[in-house]
């Protein structure tokens, strides 16, 4: 029997979370369409459990935190691939059946460590800010200076080492304290050092910080380009020719140039610098905000306010500023996954996903993030999609947890390996605070009924108001 | 082509089973008593001959209790706004398809 003043049918049903999770607006100005919380849920036709991830390495490979990974596609008109993790002191190959071959264990222990594949030489790039550069080409790992004796090595020597590379062209350009350095063409051994011309030093201060490459849009034609950012400033760097010989002492051929775009955005997060195709190009910014410069533009704008949370559950403002450079951030269809160290964490702990289906196909709801996503301890996460490869990998980031590295959004996982163990995802969706129609009124809720689809287990549900939740959570049972 | 005059496989008109029949300004009636919440239909044909789809309506009215699969009771009067939170931690699949709140507005909170 119909309940007197019942609440009618057009007001009764919470609309579906299509604007996604917004930690910064008040209870009360919550639009329809936004969700207060979306901890592990996605809206993906219907509100659903995100998914988990599963172990690549079933034991662990010693306790330490992943540093660098990285698939290194090779072969040319007999592509192979090697999965490649960096941690404690080595670089190995892990393979799909979680075994490993090392590389080497010479690295300094404990630093950053990325991999660039240039595929004119076919050969992987590493480098750590403090060894010498190192390169693979799925047989011989060596340092670069044992490839030629070259004196022109970043790390090598008094050399500053490279902390971050990016491609042009027929070039590697590479980050050290002096600045932005280049190769000579074609070659990964012979790199500028210290040049009056071939060296592109920041108009502010400070060091170079990452490094991405990025294609400028002009009238009718498209021009290489990187984008290249300190922790409060980013650049971009173009050009056509970047010199016959960068050891010399002028220049020749070299049209190459930086200029500043911004002097306030910048980023202290090189593993955040993501390019997702036909959208553009995203990064975590000094500030902790999520800055987004469209494909062919160099006019950005902050994408990440809606996480920036006012509430008790924390957003991208309580990222530890200590630890920027764990953020990551990585596009794998239909996600670019923000990961971010929250309080004090060393590692990366909560993620937050940016729907970009839903940017390209219906930009005028904004930017639509879910999340906060927990569970998960990844610090550095890759993507694998050559070769019939498709799957986002991490590496773990809590030393305590071992050495392991896992496939995350795992195709019909629901819990989250982490170490050895195995743990339910756990889902938690707020809807927003409607008044029903009747805003000066009170409500008397007798019950709530939903379709939900959940093979195992019970859901609940609690019932909250302004001033907080009110009693207990109640379980779901079946009508 | 013919019209059948029935199509199906019960064998009395009006049995609430699934009945095909030539009816009225529409060539072919589903006859289907059911009370669902939502309603899509599936058209399936594999008569080996031509076939297409003219024109597909439902007939129906609302019922008076709407049927959805779960309930959470409550019995409880709350402020003017009302969230719900939703939670699920079973480590398998989980999807909401629908969420409403079942309850009726009172007197006014904080008058005077």
């Amino acid at each position: 029997m119909a309940l007197r003043n019942q609440i009618p049918e057009s007001d009764a049903t919470y609309p579906d979370p299509e604007l996604g999770v917004n930690l910064r607006a008040s209870e009360e100005e919550l639009k329809p369409g936004e969700a207060r919380l979306m901890q592990n849920v996605v809206f993906n036709a219907g509100t659903r459990s995100r998914k988990g991830s599963s172990r690549v390495n079933s034991s662990s490979l010693g306790a330490f935190k992943c540093l660098g990974g990285h698939k290194y596609y090779y072969g040319g008109a007999s592509p192979t691939s090697k999965r490649l993790i960096a941690y404690g002191t080595k670089i190995s190959v892990l393979s799909d059946a979680g075994s490993e071959t090392n590389l080497t264990s010479s690295m300094t222990t404990g630093k950053d460590t990325h991999f660039l594949t240039w595929p004119v030489t076919d050969k992987v790039y590493i480098c750590n800010g403090t060894d010498e550069l190192q390169e693979y080409d799925g047989t011989t790992f060596q340092s670069e200076s044992t490839v030629v004796g070259s004196s022109q090595v970043p790390g090598n020597s008094s050399n500053p080492p490279l902390r971050m590379m990016a491609p042009i062209l027929d070039r590697m350009m590479g980050i050290t304290s002096n600045g932005i350095e280049r190769t000579d063409p074609r070659v990964g051994s012979v790199w500028s050092k210290g040049s009056s011309w071939a060296t592109l030093r920041p108009i502010r201060g400070g060091m170079f910080t990452a490094l991405y490459p990025f294609t400028l849009r002009g009238t009718d034609s498209l021009y290489p380009g990187i984008i290249a950012c300190q922790s409060n400033a980013y650049y971009v760097i173009t050009g056509t020719m970047f010199g016959s010989d960068v050891t010399a002492a002028s220049a020749s051929n070299d049209d190459a140039s930086i200029k500043l775009l911004s002097t306030n955005v910048g980023t202290s997060s090189p593993y955040s610098m993501e390019s997702v195709p036909g959208v553009g190009l995203f990064w975590f910014t000094s500030d902790r905000n999520v800055f987004w410069l469209p494909e062919g533009s160099l006019v950005g704008r902050f994408v990440g306010d809606k996480l920036q949370s006012n509430g008790t559950t924390p957003g991208i403002e309580s990222a530890n500023l200590a630890q920027l450079g764990q953020v990551w951030m990585k596009f794998f269809y239909p996600y670019l996954v923000l990961a971010i160290p929250v309080g004090n964490d060393a590692y990366a702990t909560t993620q937050f996903w940016l729907d970009i289906r839903t940017l390209i196909n219906d930009p005028g709801r904004g930017p639509v993030w879910y999340g906060p996503m927990t569970g998960q301890s990844v610090g550095r996460a890759w993507v694998e999609t050559q070769n019939g490869d498709n799957a986002l990998r991490g590496g773990e980031g809590n030393s305590s947890n071992g050495m392991f590295v896992y496939q995350l959004q795992a195709p019909n996982v629901f819990t989250d390996a982490q170490g050895t163990t195995d743990t339910n995802i756990s889902c938690l969706y707020r809807t927003p605070y409607p008044d029903f129609g009747a805003p000066s009124r009170g409500k008397y809720v007798q019950n709530v009924n939903a379709d939900l689809f959940m093979p195992t287990g019970t859901a609940t549900c609690r019932l909250y108001d302004l001033d907080g939740p009110l009693g207990s959570a109640s379980p779901f049972t079946a009508l | 082509m013919a019209i059948p005059d029935k199509w199906g496989t019960g064998t009395l008109w009006g049995d609430g089973r699934l009945w095909v029949k030539p009816f009225g300004s529409n060539p072919y009636v589903l006859v289907v008593e059911q009370v669902p919440q939502r309603v899509a239909v599936e058209i399936a044909y594999d008569g080996g001959g031509d076939f297409y789809i003219d024109s597909l309506s439902l007939m129906t009215r609302a019922a008076p209790q709407i049927e959805q699969r779960y309930q959470a009771y409550f019995d409880a009067s709350v402020g003017e706004r009302v969230a719900l939170e939703i939670g699920y931690s079973a480590g398998d699949d989980f999807r909401i398809d629908n969420l409403r709140v079942i309850g009726r507005s009172q007197h006014k909170r904080n008058s005077g």
